[in-house]
């Protein structure tokens, strides 16, 4: 059994990263790991590299000791909130990486850093056209999962022509 | 011996700078672009490059082993800076030779040595840590670094191979919000794929970007209605709102077709005669007018017919000189469009003074909806001081039976004191005192039935007609048992306007039978006779009772009757020239039944309780006081409840977002606009007995105590010149004073207009000379300015450069209309498509001018 005080987190290639426990009150994934039954050895993030993995938990550090209400999770998007400055590296990542940071947060469930992640995503996001768009986030093309029995494209039609 | 665990030079500064306190404490580690690590047994040293401002400015710490942090600004951090001592922090020092720790600047090509198998542990033992947390941060940062910069890092990111669609849809949707309220971003995103199209349609974005965009104008509106049915489609109600935006900066006026092409061809026409009494004048198609092509009449559509009394005859012109003046427009648009469908009638009406025959002579178009096809003329003629106007057109349903009831005023026009004679000449084809009313039915095939005419004795500032059925709610206690039941099928025309001279308000309520359409009644009064020919009281329509005659108020400036909502029939809004709040009356009663605060603060301060008994004697009036001239209600909303899930009409649209607009000035250098939420109204029982003396905040249908539904205000001033304060010290006084929240108006926009209507959340505001102002209602900015609406290139050459405005509508919700004396002119230029909210007519109503 780890040390309740730090906890150890595993990445998708194995690294293990172990921190403060205090640093991931936020995460409501580790919360409800550290209450579940069973062998708290160290924690799985599979899908997590360990360069952002290591990102995230210097997110949760920074934020460790703040004194606000942790965001309710989903918190309410449209809630104005002041950038906080601290959080500056994190806006100034490439476009992939930020992806990362912003999938890892959601695994991590910390509503902090999806805010902040998606804040970003938006901001690149704004005023972009749709190829500027592709060109950012390579959004996949059309899955055939996605298609729905309304016949949706339909509608895109009638808005513009889908420009793959 | 101690050992250099690691060095690192980041990879041209892509990785993030190190953001933890380890910067905040030691007060200089901001923003690094390369960062170094090493452990010399009895210390850990950590270089980092601030890299701010593209320069190099290396920092490093070295933690002594006693628990000292050094800060140095060496660029190159050598072995034997740090004590050199056994350490058995590292079982890997062995294969690394290097035993400095450098930093590297950002242009260097150094190679530096990587230690991958290290971990934070390693350092348990014997290495001191001052701050484990901070230690074990900039260490495993570092190696964080070092991974990155490796090709096992490139491998690992490699198989991420993350796109936006990796991003499950809760995140997306968040991404999406905080993209509100720019909605070309949702259009493009909704165009990369089906999953990004889906979540682009998501209703609550759209909802929430339009309270975003209109905070105060949407307060209060529900996402969805009480059956839990979404309000409105309102993706489709922001971007027909963000269409109609755009397309008020360029719009562009074009006439309608009417029959101008005609004004000189009154022989084409037929005089409709009951006998040998002149109604009106029939128009027939004629082959021979270019106004008789197929697309002005298509065959599928209403056409005319000859009622089977009709006498034909040709005009007799005298052989003189003399020219006639061609027809002018004076009458608003009036228009009766089915909420549902969106089709329905407009109407205008054009008139003249024929020296030739001595009379006045009227003719009165009728187009239908959308189309825009002139479907019938109808013509009347009167003695030469008399002049009428259409003012109004509406549909009913009587029984199972659909009736389009028109109404014509026969009056004068009423001059204020201050008019010059020119504008008096301009003004001589105003119907403004009302003396006659006729109520006609028009049939969908064109037939014109003469239904009554009802003579008003007093004089009587008309302002509006509403046509009830007979057995509306609202006025079936009027229709007495003695009424034959045979006769119950009817209608109630109810009248509202003012009297003279004390500007009360006053409700008259005209009943009206219906009639078989083939009968056309010749045995009763000649009240629908004109009064320019012969009059026989054995042969015209009936002559209208009245039911009732209710008066109300005094020294109103406007008022509005909410005809939106049957429920809300019964009552009517009225400004004052006394008070800067609105009063609301049941008009059935005549008593004050709510009271709506016109300024922020306290909604019940200095409330007059009752002004009925001392209204008369004030007449202090401020020529500097601004006064609403207009009131106009509109609903957010489409007015088309209609729930998506069962197709019926919804019980109850309240909650759709009913506003009441009022537009005021000083008819000098002050305009206001001032919008209420009177969504309440919608939720109060009718009091089952009149009402008497009660304070205003106990009236029931004022607003709740708690809550002001004033929520918008917005002043607009003129500034004054600065010659103007030479003469005038006063006004060296700023009118900002006055008002602090004025808005100096840019020069070469009016301040003094003639008619207002509402599309969207846009104020469209119109001049006598023609200009258009249109404004955001929600910010007050003003967004489009119109020097005239005449088209740039004439059609025709008796058409003015430019044009006398008069009325400015709104259509179907989406469609600007603006009547002006030379003829109707429709707004083009991005609005025609979508569903606004529903607007009905709204002009300039007489009491603005005192």
């Amino acid at each position: 059994m780890s040390d309740p005080a730090n906890i150890t987190l595993v990445t998708m290639d194995g690294t293990t990263f172990t921190v403060p426990s205090a640093y991931l009150h936020r995460s409501k994934l580790v919360q409800d790991w550290l209450r579940s039954e069973g062998d708290k050895q160290a924690m799985e993030v599979k899908h997590v590299t360990p360069f952002v993995l290591q990102g995230v938990l210097n997110f949760c550090e920074i934020h460790a000791e703040d004194t606000s209400e942790p965001l309710a999770d989903p918190a309410d998007p449209t809630k104005p909130f002041e950038a906080d400055p601290r959080d500056d590296a994190f806006r100034g990542m490439p476009d992939d990486q930020l992806l990362q940071f912003t999938m890892a947060a959601d695994i991590l469930q910390i509503p902090e850093l999806v805010r902040l992640t998606a804040q970003e995503m938006a901001s690149r996001i704004d005023g972009k056209s749709p190829d500027q768009i592709r060109a950012m986030f390579n959004p996949d093309d059309l899955a055939e999962e996605d298609v729905d029995s309304d016949n949706e494209m339909g509608e895109v039609g009638e808005e513009g022509a889908i420009s793959k | 011996m101690g050992a250099i665990l690691s060095a690192v030079r980041a990879a041209n500064g892509t990785f993030p700078a190190y953001p933890s306190k380890l910067p905040r404490e030691a007060g200089e580690f901001r923003g690094g672009k390369n960062g170094a690590v090493c452990d010399g047994g009895q210390g850990v040293a950590i270089g980092l490059g601030s890299g701010e401002g593209g320069g190099f400015a290396s920092r490093t710490m070295v933690w002594q082993e006693d628990g000292e942090i050094d800060i140095s600004d060496a660029a190159h951090i050598k072995r034997d800076s740090l004590k050199s001592t056994s350490s058995s922090s590292s079982s890997n020092s062995s294969s690394n030779e290097n035993m400095s720790c450098i930093v590297e600047s950002p242009t260097s090509d150094a190679v530096v040595p990587f230690v991958p198998n290290w971990a934070p542990s390693d350092l348990d033992g014997d290495l001191p840590r001052p701050s484990a947390s901070i230690l074990y941060q900039a260490i495993s940062f570092c190696k964080d670094l070092l991974l990155q910069q490796t090709n096992a890092t490139a491998n690992l990111q490699g198989k991420q191979n993350l796109t936006m669609d990796t991003l499950p849809d809760e995140v997306l949707l968040r991404i999406l919000y905080y993209l509100i309220p720019d909605t070309k971003s949702f259009l493009a995103l909704a165009l990369l794929n089906r999953r990004l199209h889906r979540l682009c349609e998501e209703p609550k974005i759209w909802y929430t970007t339009f309270v975003t965009a209109h905070p105060r104008w949407s307060q209060g509106l529900p996402y969805t209605t009480r059956t839990g049915q979404l309000a409105v489609d309102w993706k489709q109600l922001v971007l027909d709102g963000e269409r109609k935006r755009r397309g008020c900066g360029k719009m562009r006026f074009e006439f309608v077709n009417d029959d101008r092409n005609r004004d000189d061809s009154l022989d084409s026409r037929k005089r409709l005669q009951w006998d040998n009494i002149e109604t009106g004048l029939w128009e027939q198609a004629d082959s021979s007018s270019p106004m008789d092509a197929d697309h002005e009449y298509p065959s599928q559509g209403a056409h005319l017919s000859q009622p089977a009394t009709l006498v034909s005859e040709h005009w007799s012109v005298p052989p003189v000189a003399i020219v006639d003046p061609p027809f002018c427009v004076q009458d608003p648009l009036v228009s009766d469009i089915d909420r549902i469908t969106g089709t329905g009638y407009l109407a205008t009406g054009k008139h003249r003074i024929s020296q030739l025959r001595s009379q006045s002579e009227h003719r009165f178009l009728f187009w239908s909806y959308p189309n825009w096809t002139l479907i019938r003329t109808f013509d009347l003629a009167l003695q030469q001081e008399l002049c009428c106007q259409i003012v109004g057109i509406q549909t009913v349903t009587v029984g199972n039976e659909r009736c389009t009831i028109f109404t014509i005023a026969v009056g004068t026009p009423m001059h204020a004191e201050e008019d010059e004679e020119e504008d008096r000449q301009d003004q001589e084809d105003r119907v403004d005192v009302w003396k006659e009313i006729r109520v006609y039915r028009l049939y969908e095939d064109g037939v014109v039935q003469p239904l009554g005419a009802y003579e008003v004795q007093e004089p009587f500032l008309g302002r509006d007609v509403f046509v009830f059925p007979a057995d509306h709610e609202t006025v079936k206690q009027f229709r007495t048992n003695d009424t034959p039941a045979d006769q119950n099928q009817g209608l109630v025309v109810m009248l509202t306007g003012a009297r003279l001279p004390w500007l009360r308000g006053c409700v008259l309520l005209l009943g009206v039978d219906l009639r078989p359409r083939d009968e056309y009644d010749l045995e009763a009064s000649s009240d629908i006779a004109p009064r320019a020919g012969p009059s026989s009281p054995a042969h015209a329509p009936p002559a209208l009772c009245a039911l009732l005659i209710r008066k109300f108020g005094a020294k109103l400036s406007c008022m509005h009757h909410l005809r939106l909502h049957p429920q809300l029939n019964h009552l009517i809004f009225t400004g004052s020239y006394n008070s800067d709040n609105l009063t609301l009356w049941d008009w059935r009663s005549g008593s004050k039944v709510g009271v709506f605060p016109g300024r922020a603060g306290d909604p019940y301060v200095d409330l007059e309780l009752d002004m009925q008994d001392d209204a008369y004697e004030s007449d202090d009036e401020d020529s500097d006081q601004l006064f609403p001239w207009g009131l106009e209600s509109t609903m957010i909303l489409p007015p088309a409840d209609v729930d998506q899930g069962t197709g019926k009409a919804s019980a109850s649209p309240v909650g759709y977002g009913l506003r009441l607009i009022a537009v005021g000035d000083n008819r000098e250098d002050r305009l206001e606009i001032r919008v209420w939420d009177i969504d309440h109204l919608l939720t109060v029982s009718p009091p089952s007995h009149p009402i008497t003396r009660v304070p205003a905040n106990q009236l029931p249908y004022s607003p709740p105590a708690n809550k002001n539904p004033l929520i918008l205000h917005h002043s607009f001033h003129k500034p004054k010149s600065p010659e103007m304060d030479k003469l005038n010290p006063m006004a060296l006084v700023p009118i900002a004073l006055a008002d602090p929240n004025a808005i100096p108006i840019p020069e070469g926009v009016p301040i003094k207009y003639a008619a207002y209507n509402v599309m969207s959340s846009m104020l469209f505001m119109l001049t006598e000379q023609g200009e258009v102002t249109v404004i955001d209602i929600e910010s007050g900015e003003i967004i489009g300015v119109r020097a005239n609406v005449a088209p740039e290139s004439t059609v025709s050459e008796w058409i003015e450069r430019r044009v006398s405005g008069i009325d400015i509508c709104v259509v179907g919700g989406r469609e600007v209309v603006v009547t002006t004396k030379q003829g109707i002119m429709r707004g083009f230029g991005g609005i025609e498509a979508g569903n606004g909210s529903m607007v009905k007519r709204m002009f300039k109503g007489l009491f603005g001018r005192r």
